[in-house]
This record gives C-alpha cells, structure tokens and sequence, in this order.
C-alpha cells in the first residue's frame, strides 16, 4: 500500500472514531482497533498504542468544547475519578492473578445485560424528578446547562452516588485488568446508577477518560507501542471527529444520543466476547 | 441561540480558562504532527531508517525493541528536534496531546484553590496522587 493512502485510511477511520467517541463519551476504541488489525492488518501492539492515543484526542479534542458549555461536570468527574484511579491500579495488580479471556467474556455479557435497563428508558429526554442523595449534597454534586435541542436550562444533581462510585470503580477495574478503555462503564454508571442527563453523563465521561489514558500513555509510549506513522493520522483524524462531535452534541436529542449509546454498547459488547472466546487475547 | 440563558454564573471562569488550556493544547500538538508529517512526506524519509517505505514503517519485532525505526525516549526525541527529524517532531507533537489532560488536572487544583472549593483541591490533589502512583507502579 501506499504510505500516503495508508494515511488518509487511517485519518479517516480515526475521524468517525473521535466524532462517535465525542458523542458518546467513549474513546473510540471500538471503531480503531478492529479497523487496524482487521482491515489494515497492523500488529496489535501498534492497533492498541493507536488506541490510547485515540482516547486522550477525543477526550481532549471534545472537552474544550464541552467544558465551555459547562456540559462537562468537572466536580463530578473529579470525584468519581477517585474510584476509577484506584479501580484501575487493582485491575492491574489483580491482571496477573486472572485469565483475561474469561473476563472479556464476564464483562461483555454484563454489558449486554446493561442494554436492557437503557432500553427502558430509550425514549427519555431527561431524567425526571431526582431528589439527589445526601453525598451528592455535601460534595455539590449537580449543576445546569443549557441543552440547545429544547432551547432551555436544564438543571440536574446527582443520584445515589455511592452506587455510581462503585460502578465507577468497577469500571476502572475492568480497564486495569483487560487493557480497554471504561467509557461504556462510566457512562452507564452515570446515567443508570446517578440519574445525570444523558449529555452529562458522555461529556463528563469524555473528561475523564482523557485523563486515565494519559496516565498510562506513557507506558506505552516507552514500550514502543505507540508508532508515530500510526498514531499521528490516528490523533489528526480523532481531533477533527471530536471537535465535529462537540459541535454537534448540544444541538442533538440526549434519546438519540442514547439510542446510539445502546447500539454501540451491543458493538463493544459482542467484540469483547469474541476477543475473550478465541486464543490470543 | 447558542449563549442566551447562560451568563454571569460565578465559576465560569474555570470553564473558559480550562477550556483555553484544553484548546491550546490540542491545536499545538496538532500543528507540530502535521508539521511532521508534511515533512516525512517531502522529505521522503522519517529520520530514522525507515525512509517512507510502509513495510518498514510499520515493522515489528519484539525481540528487537531499541532497533525500531522510530525513538521511544525522551533523549532521542530531543535529539532528533536538533537535526528536524519528521519522526521526532511528530513524537513531540503527541507527547503534548498525552501531558494536556495531566496539566487540565493541574490547573484544576489551581482553578478549586482560587474559587476557595478546599474540599475539591483536596480531591483533586489525591486524584493527583493516585495516577502518579499508578504511572510509578508499573
């Protein structure tokens, strides 16, 4: 192939990576790995640099955006940080006392389970009557935005947030022990477990897996894992989706962000069973 | 539409200042890797050894870690900045995009501390800690 054409593939697919990664508070993971090493048939070890890479461009790339909006709660998410740092520093001391491939299997099918309570509530703009719990109180956990889909403030706290932080801290488990990134876990954690709008949840997602990545980015820098010939069109391309993304969010309905959610929960879902099921994870 | 019914919040002002460090950080680091990029592909080579050839771009050998075609440590990064190596210009350029979500955590300490939030500098500050361990534990 041609070192340029492998570029602009590359940019490209990064590109709907950031956009969809923006939207839905993920790292867009999902989309890039499998493209590199299914269709362009990179070693894994570049397909996965490539990806951390492609984490901290979404999360950075949409977070200027967002956290200007103030769609980004940057208290909840540093709280909530707490329980993900810790969960992913367990996750890697426990990685060496499990086999990941029973795990990849556990987990993707708790995520797929997950899609049934979001199918519930698919058509919901808003989460309705949330008292709030007293943590949330005492830690200021809540705050407002103006959604531009209704044209209005919407002002939201935080619900039953030890559950949230739990979940909070599985999630960072999950990605300490698997190597995968925790959006879809922190997103359901927020939107399930706390009751935060949908747009909340993904932008304040978005802020914080940045933030994980980075921290184990350099790991893989100094590994060698992170190619510049891959991960330069990678981050050009997942910067230009993101800032498309962030641009687009606030006008778009939280249902269909949740809709889309949901299908791209099954996606992430299936993938991890079907890493966890064949040899070679 | 877009700013009506937001405004003279007290605390915006974090927003805009995080934001502006989020947004300089990601154009400067995008501006250096297309500056690397454009220079691999004049240039005809990366800077070290690959040339522009893809299967030599991308090879892996596991075995061979320091004989890649590429620099994985800081030194030979800044070495290669010296002779304009596209290859190091492109690492310096993601070398940023990986330190701004650590320097957003920084100035959020700084951003609580100025509001006087002690509760949140104080969780900040140990979420802080935590990834420092974390990155020092592997």
């Amino acid at each position: 192939m041609d070192p340029v054409i492998f570029l602009l593939i590359v940019f490209l697919v990064s590109a709907a990576a950031g956009f969809l990664g923006s939207l839905l508070g993920l790292g867009g993971g999902v989309i890039v790995v499998p493209a590199m090493t299914l269709l362009l048939h990179i070693n894994i070890h570049f397909a996965i640099g490539a990806s951390i890479v492609s984490v901290i461009a979404t999360s950075s790339g949409a977070a200027a955006a967002y956290v200007k909006e103030r769609i980004t709660n940057i208290r909840i998410g540093m709280f909530l940080e707490i329980a993900t740092t810790i969960g992913a520093i367990s996750g890697a001391v426990a990685a060496a006392l499990v086999q990941a491939s029973m795990l990849f299997v556990v987990f993707g099918v708790v995520l797929i389970l997950s899609v049934i309570p979001l199918v519930r509530k698919i058509g919901e703009e808003f989460p309705m009557d949330v008292a709030g719990d007293r943590l949330a109180r005492s830690l200021n956990l809540e705050g407002r935005y103006y959604d531009e889909a209704v044209g209005r403030d919407i002002e939201y706290r935080a619900d039953r947030t030890p559950i949230g932080f739990g979940m909070m801290y599985v999630a960072g488990l999950v990605s300490g022990l698997l190597g995968i990134g925790s959006g879809p876990f922190k997103v359901l954690a927020m939107d399930l477990a706390m009751r935060l709008p949908m747009k909340v949840s993904s932008a304040t997602s978005n802020f914080m897996i940045g933030v994980t990545a980075a921290a184990s980015a350099g790991i893989y820098f100094l590994r060698g894992d992170v190619n510049p010939f891959v991960a330069a069109p990678v981050a050009l391309g997942v910067l230009l989706g993101a800032t498309l993304g962030a641009r687009w969010l606030p006008k778009a309905r939280s249902s269909l962000i949740r809709k889309i959610f949901a299908v791209v929960l099954i996606m992430v879902a299936l993938q991890m069973i079907i890493r966890g099921s064949t040899v070679g994870v | 539409m877009g700013s009506n019914g937001r405004g003279e919040d007290v605390g915006r002002r974090k927003e805009v200042v995080l934001s502006l460090v989020l947004r300089w950080g990601v154009v400067s680091s995008a501006a250096i890797i297309i500056l690397g990029l454009i220079l691999m592909i004049l240039t005809g080579h990366s800077g070290y050894g690959a040339g522009f050839d893809i299967d030599r771009l991308l090879y892996f050998d596991e075995s061979k870690i320091p004989h890649r075609f590429y620099p994985t440590n800081l030194k030979t990064i800044l070495n290669g900045l010296l002779s304009l190596k596209p290859f190091s210009i492109i690492e310096l350029g993601l070398i940023i995009l990986i330190a701004t979500p650590i320097l957003r955590v920084g100035m959020s300490i700084l951003l609580f501390g100025i509001e006087g939030d002690k509760k949140y500098v104080a969780i900040t500050i140990l979420v802080l800690i935590i990834l420092i361990l974390s990155i020092l534990a592997v």
